[in-house]
């Protein structure tokens, strides 16, 4: 007999209903499945590495409806919408195990800023998953000698993973490498599922980890308080972000990060990401295979600036 | 001696009833501070601390004082039942279950609609909720309080009264 999946702990968040229907997905697409998707009016679904399936119970499909993604909700939230409304408003929910839960509604604007989503429309469950070596080959290029590292890829592909991989190994030391001490601003909880104050995810014995701070204040306090060796942070995303990273940089701490974008011309396009590559941070550039097979390529250099 | 057996017992059954309805209206005054008290707690944690709710009644069964701590141990029994059950019927059933708190149908409900929208809202939201429990709670424990200052003596008075009644029509 199988042990129990991540899906198998995640469809327990379903509706029963839809919780039936979820529990006839094989055992390969149980291991297989990257998100569940619930959107109103439409079939619950599964999303694989080769794209999305929809799901029956004994051949008879289920729709979703309104009421299912406030259940969902109050579950994920364990009856307490208030402690996750910060998350919310950023669209997403973070829940034990570092599963993150994506959501789409109406969004609630004062003064110019999302303070809610109400109505929900439709909800991404992504799984998170532990998996032990996918950062291997990076080891192997770094040859003992750890630089900055900029993880690319599309969203879906495996960055968090392969960053939680790469912060455990420089953690505990591999192969030649010494082990580093490493600050981890997990801003979503995805990377190191903290929970009462213990990761639930390896992370490495010696990881400090600051859960759900803005990223770039998170880096900041690190850098001030924490001393490390190696900052990690998911995914840039704005001037401030770049800001912290460009501070770290000039303190002769070592960065490790990820970006959104297929390749680098898409990298470079962007005007955010123009000005990191332009500090020079970052000597090795990680790409993941769209496909979610985590294949990697690794580049070391960059593009060149001025 | 029979007669005066008799006296004493039938006096001593009818003041202990007229104690027991004083006790219950200490009760009820002790049961609604105390839930007064607890929600107060309840109110801060959710405001300032962010707290689930399954740690804040955990928290609560622990910290609570009176009859209160015993609803809200209550409430942890069934708490990790979330999801096949509803927060609400939890809560309900936790009421139900806690004869300790000496409810009557007022402090009843509002007790009820709090119980129907924690944990649903935003931060405003709750604590606006909690307050207005509070609220309605504190004018309740207030008429018990005046209700209690004035009835204690009377049922205590009547309760021997209406023993020396009986002692004196019958025997």
């Amino acid at each position: 007999m199988m042990s129990e999946t991540a899906y198998d702990v995640l469809i327990k968040l379903l509706p029963i209903k839809l919780r039936e229907t979820a529990a006839f997905a094989t055992d390969r697409d149980k291991q297989l499945a990257e998100e569940i998707r619930l959107r109103c009016g439409q079939e619950l679904s599964i999303v694989l590495p080769g794209g999305e399936k929809n799901l029956t119970a004994g051949g008879k499909p289920v729709t979703v409806q309104p009421q299912d993604l406030e259940y969902v909700i109050e579950l994920a939230t364990r009856s307490s919408a208030y402690s996750a409304v910060e998350s919310v408003r950023k669209g997403y929910i973070t829940i034990n195990g570092g599963h993150r839960i994506g959501l789409c509604g109406s969004a609630v604007v004062i003064n110019g800023e999302i303070t809610n989503l109400v109505k929900l429309s439709s909800i991404s469950i992504r799984i998170a998953r532990q998996i032990y070596g996918v950062a291997d080959p990076l080891f192997r290029e770094y040859g003992g000698n750890f630089d900055s590292t900029l993880i690319i890829a599309p969203p879906g592909c495996g960055k968090t993973t392969l960053l939680r991989d790469l912060v455990r190994q420089l953690s505990n030391g591999s192969g030649k490498m010494r082990p580093q001490r490493i600050g981890l601003a997990d801003e979503r909880g995805e990377i190191a599922a903290m929970q009462g104050g213990m990761p639930q995810m390896d992370v490495g014995r010696h990881t400090d980890i600051l859960n759900g701070s803005p990223k770039a204040e998170a880096m900041l306090m690190l850098l001030k308080t924490m001393n490390p060796t190696v900052l990690a942070c998911d995914e840039i995303t704005s001037e401030g972000d770049v800001f912290a990273v460009e501070q770290a940089a000039n303190c002769g701490v070592k960065l490790l990060a990820t970006a959104h974008a297929a390749n680098m011309d898409e990298l470079k396009v962007r005007p955010v990401y123009q000005r990191l590559l332009q500090l020079h941070v970052f000597r090795y550039f990680a790409y993941l295979s769209p496909d979610g097979t985590h294949g990697l390529r690794v580049e070391k250099g960059g593009p060149e600036y001025d | 001696m029979i007669k005066v057996i008799g006296s004493i017992l039938i006096i001593g059954g009818t003041a202990t009833i007229g104690l027991k309805k004083i006790l219950s209206m200490d009760n009820r005054v002790k049961a609604l501070s105390s839930m007064i008290s607890a929600l107060e707690i309840m109110q801060s944690e959710i405001l300032f601390r962010l707290t689930p709710i399954p740690e804040l009644l955990q928290y609560l069964s622990e910290t609570a004082s009176g009859p209160s701590r015993i609803f809200f141990e209550n409430c942890c029994r069934e708490i990790n039942r979330l999801g096949e059950e509803s927060l609400l019927r939890i809560w309900k059933k936790a009421l139900k279950n806690t004869p300790e708190l000496e409810l009557h149908s007022e402090e009843e409900r509002a007790l009820l609609d709090l119980g129907a929208v924690l944990g649903k809202y935003d931060l405003d939201g709750q604590g606006r909720a909690i307050a207005y429990a509070v609220s309605r709670l504190e004018k309740i424990l207030q008429d018990a309080k005046t209700e209690k200052q004035m009835q204690s003596k009377v049922y205590g008075i009547m309760g021997i009264a209406a023993g020396l009644a009986v002692v004196i029509i019958f025997i």
